[in-house]
């Protein structure tokens, strides 16, 4: 019979050929569909939870490995496995996964860079549980702890604003961790040519500078007191840019919220109202050319990883870069690492003193290493029993002991290598951004010729300002289009509510928590957003009057 | 032949063959059935399973999926077994999908939103009304949505649409327009047109000061006279904002650090400022502007301190 089926069949080949992919293509989906509940062959019949992320570095996934260890010795029927892939292909690999269905079950969300940081809101909406319903119960691992009735959202150092997705208006991100930026040195080497204090002024900086320059250069080492790179210049860039523009705020916070926004910043200084060349802002630039001076030649376009490399090879005594990289430096450097803050000039100082309000604030930092539980996870509820854990007061200050960076929890200590890394409450916020939108390129090419030296502070400012005029414009209305469309984004949610609200089938299930609340929320947040965009138009309308009145003048 | 003995009846046989051809006949129609099945195309839809489709539909719209959200909607709308509610939430839907997507189609808002106005029910009457008064506005038919919001203040004016048609009624008051031969490319509103919205805003208030748009609404006053620099009243409404409830965190901070800024700055009303920056240190600790209030207070307070000192040499001098 078998036979006499084979022959007919036999005379229909390309349904034969159907027949057998569509054959193939079902136990492909079934091995995966197996799998992805983490079922693979021969493994009992454990929940298994998936978490990928793209810290690599060995102490990190350790800390990782002995925190679900713990977890599962607790949980003997629960068996949690990490996925590291690196941080270059990671948004593409999680991309992938989301769209076909195959994600794990707990992702470190947040990488991409520009794209990913237009497209997380989309993916939190489409495949991430809203945590909103959790947030405000206690974490149960809390038990016993001064945390234990604290709602789960309150036992954060920030509130869990780092798992708040603001254009969603919802929790979709649980943080592990907190990071800083500092300025490390070689202890043995800063030691040697200076002392065993570090510098506590600028004055003393810029002289420790010279001092190892001319060490470098009396035992003829090829040795730059600071690796500066495109990237790392600029967290010393920012770190002056603070201390000299912080009281800008008053005068050019004309909404009054204590945030001066890229068109109140920009459209003072399209005006005329406020100069680059007044004192402040010109010394701003010139510290920064002075200490650019100790930087390795072309320091701009080197990449940051080049200026790690010099660093830990002894070939530059100083680096800026941020918590996440204690562990991995104290174990490749053959030196004694330590730690600072970036010295600002004392008031005392007759060129810089006067204009320096103070160094910049970290209190407004969120926590980092954020990671997501996703829709489509089988265990969706054990991921989140997972988390809860792995934020809980105790195990929160374990895994980032373990990892050498700052634990998020309330209460939880930090190792005391990292003591120096806690966010610094004191200080200010810059209050102008010099670029102006539109204008950051021109900024970008002509600031960098001006901090090599090819221009003087003169010809910068001339240069600058005409691009500044002519790009500017464009830029703000592009600003203005962007605020737009976050107002119909924020109306689009306020309609789900709505709808919810008068009860419209298929919006309730969508519309997660309270809505008449979160209408509340979402109509606050919209009349904030309408005041600030009225007040940025009207500002600049009075600054763009007053940029045309001398030149009226002068075509008269 | 009549369609149904057509199908009643044997297919015609070819002697030897008719066996393994059938068998493999049936295969084919398995596969073809089970193909057309497994995307749920050929399913027929009760009202049961249309309120899943509806949740589709909103789950796309709020991820940005729009095509797809008006498929799953019009699915709904265009079937006869959907109930009066379902019908409701699609047509809702197609409306809100056309109006608020990213290339919005006003043509279709507008014909979906006058389709809701016919399903007989307040809820849908409501919404009908806010939405074509919204695409009016959208439009730049201002003239014509202004008087359709205004409708909607008059016919519904108790509900949550009226205290939302009231907003983008001051709104679209206050807001400035783009006029290419002003300077920066924008005209500003007009005095008389910043009045009239003040006004609505506070009118409304008077109406009903626990609408739950109030604390919204007193942030909107609040910021106009800031703009306008009319500070006493700026103030007022920040304080009736916050004793409203702010229900964003963030912005309860931007009202309480605005009220202390003004009262030091602009009113020289010390004691509330040195109370707002008090608060700001308390509730707001872990914001950008923490160790600004921190110094503003110290400030404030000295110049308490000084203000009472020379009241203090003054009292003296009136006696004698």
């Amino acid at each position: 019979m078998l036979l006499s089926l084979w022959q007919n069949l036999r005379k229909y080949p390309a349904l034969l050929l159907l027949v057998l992919v569509f054959g193939a293509s079902c136990a492909v989906v079934a091995v995966n569909a197996y799998r992805a509940a983490g079922g693979a062959v021969g493994q009992g019949r454990k929940k298994v939870l998936r978490i990928a992320h793209w810290q690599l570095e060995q102490g990190i996934r350790d800390a990782i490995d002995r925190l679900i260890a713990d977890y599962e010795k607790l949980h003997p029927d629960v068996e949690v496995r990490q996925i590291l892939i690196p941080e270059t292909g990671y948004f593409q690999w999680v991309n992938t996964q989301l769209i076909g269905r195959t994600a794990p079950d707990m992702i470190e969300v947040g990488s991409g860079g520009t794209v990913g940081w237009a497209l997380w809101p989309k993916f939190y909406a489409r495949y991430f549980l809203p945590l909103d319903r959790y947030v405000d119960e206690p974490n149960p691992y809390n038990r016993g702890t001064a945390l234990e009735k604290v709602p789960w959202r309150k036992t954060y150092f920030d509130e869990m604003d780092g798992g708040y997705e603001e254009t969603l208006q919802s929790y979709y991100r649980i943080p592990l961790s907190a990071f800083t930026e500092r300025l490390y040195y070689n202890k043995d080497l800063v030691e040697k040519v200076w002392g065993p204090t570090f510098p506590k002024t600028y004055e003393d900086f810029l002289e420790l500078c010279r001092k190892l320059a001319e060490y470098g250069r009396k035992n003829e080492k090829k040795l730059v007191p600071i690796a500066g790179s495109g990237y790392n210049f600029r967290q010393f860039f920012n770190a002056y840019r603070t201390a000299f523009t912080a009281n800008y705020l008053d005068p050019l916070d004309v909404d009054m919220d204590g945030i001066v926004s890229r068109i109140e910043s920009a459209a003072p200084i399209y005006s005329g109202r406020v100069k680059l060349t007044e004192t402040p802002i010109r010394a701003n630039f010139e510290l920064v050319r002075e200490l650019s001076e100790f930087f390795p030649q072309g320091y701009t376009s080197l990449s940051r990883d080049e200026a790690i490399f010099l660093f830990l090879q002894g070939s530059a005594a100083m680096i800026t870069t941020g918590s996440w990289d204690y562990e991995s430096m104290g174990v490749q450097s053959e030196f004694h690492l330590a730690v600072t803050e970036i010295p600002l000039p004392s008031k005392s100082n007759p060129r810089y003193g006067s204009y320096v309000a103070g160094p910049q604030t970290e209190a407004g930092i969120r926590g980092g290493f954020p990671v997501g539980i996703t829709k489509m996870s089988r265990n969706a509820e054990v991921a989140l029993d997972f988390m809860q854990y792995a934020t809980s007061l105790k195990k929160n200050e374990e895994v980032n002991r373990a990892m050498y960076w700052l634990p998020v929890i309330k209460g939880a200590e930090p190792r005391d290598e990292l003591k120096p890394f806690a966010p610094r409450t004191e200080g200010y916020s810059a209050s102008i951004e010099y670029e102006g939108p539109g204008a950051e390129m021109a900024y970008a090419q002509i600031s960098i010729e001006y901090l090599s030296g090819k221009l003087s502070y003169e010809e910068f400012v001339d240069q600058f300002m005409q691009a500044y005029r002519r790009e500017v414009p464009a830029g703000i209305q592009d600003v203005l289009r962007n605020d737009e469309q976050t107002l119909n984004q924020e109306m689009r949610f306020a309609a789900i509510r709505r709808a919810a609200l008068t009860g419209a089938p298929g919006a309730t299930a969508v519309a997660t928590g309270d809505s008449a609340a979160q209408y509340k929320r979402i109509m606050e947040a919209y009349v904030a957003q309408v005041g600030v965009r009225d007040s940025d138009i009207r500002d600049w309308t009075e600054n763009a009057r007053q940029a045309e009145q001398p030149a009226r003048q002068s075509g008269r | 032949m009549p369609a149904a003995e057509r199908l009643a009846a044997p297919l015609p046989r070819s002697p030897g063959k008719e066996r393994p051809l059938r068998f493999a006949g049936l295969g084919l129609l398995v596969i073809v059935a089970a193909a057309i099945l497994a995307p749920g195309c050929g399913s027929k839809r009760t009202s049961s399973t249309l309120d899943p489709l509806l949740a589709q539909g909103w789950q796309a719209y709020s991820t940005g999926d729009f095509d797809f959200a008006a498929e799953c909607f019009r699915g709904v709308q265009t079937t006869q077994r959907a109930t009066a509610d379902q019908t409701y939430s699609a047509i809702l839907g197609l409306a809100t999908v056309y109006h608020l997507q990213s290339n919005p189609d006003f043509g279709k808002a507008r014909e979906y939103y006058a389709l809701l106005a016919g399903l007989n029910t307040e809820n849908a009457r409501k919404q009908s009304a806010l939405g074509l008064a919204r695409v009016d506005v959208a439009e730049g038919k201002d003239a014509d949505g202004r008087s359709k919001l205004a409708a909607v203040m008059r016919d519904y004016p108790d509900s949550t649409e009226a205290d939302e048609a009231v907003v983008h009624l001051a709104e679209s008051l206050f807001a400035p327009r783009a006029d290419e031969a002003k300077p920066g490319g924008f005209g500003i509103a007009g005095d008389a047109s910043m009045e009239r919205g003040l006004k609505l805003l506070e009118d409304r208030l008077s109406a009903r000061p626990r609408n739950p748009l109030a604390s919204a609404m007193h942030m909107m006053l609040a910021n106009k006279y800031i703009e306008l620099k009319r500070f006493d009243k700026a103030l007022e409404n920040l304080l009736a904002a916050e004793k409203d409830g702010i229900a964003v965190d963030r912005l309860r901070s931007v009202v309480v650090w605005r009220v202390a800024r003004i009262a030091e700055q602009q009113l020289k009303d010390y004691a509330l400022a040195e109370r707002y920056y008090q608060r700001y240190v308390d509730d707001f600790g872990r914001t950008v502007l923490y160790y600004r209030a921190l110094t503003s207070l110290e400030r404030v307070r000295a110049l308490m301190g000084k203000e009472g000192a020379q009241q203090g040499k003054a009292e003296p001098s009136k006696g004698t």
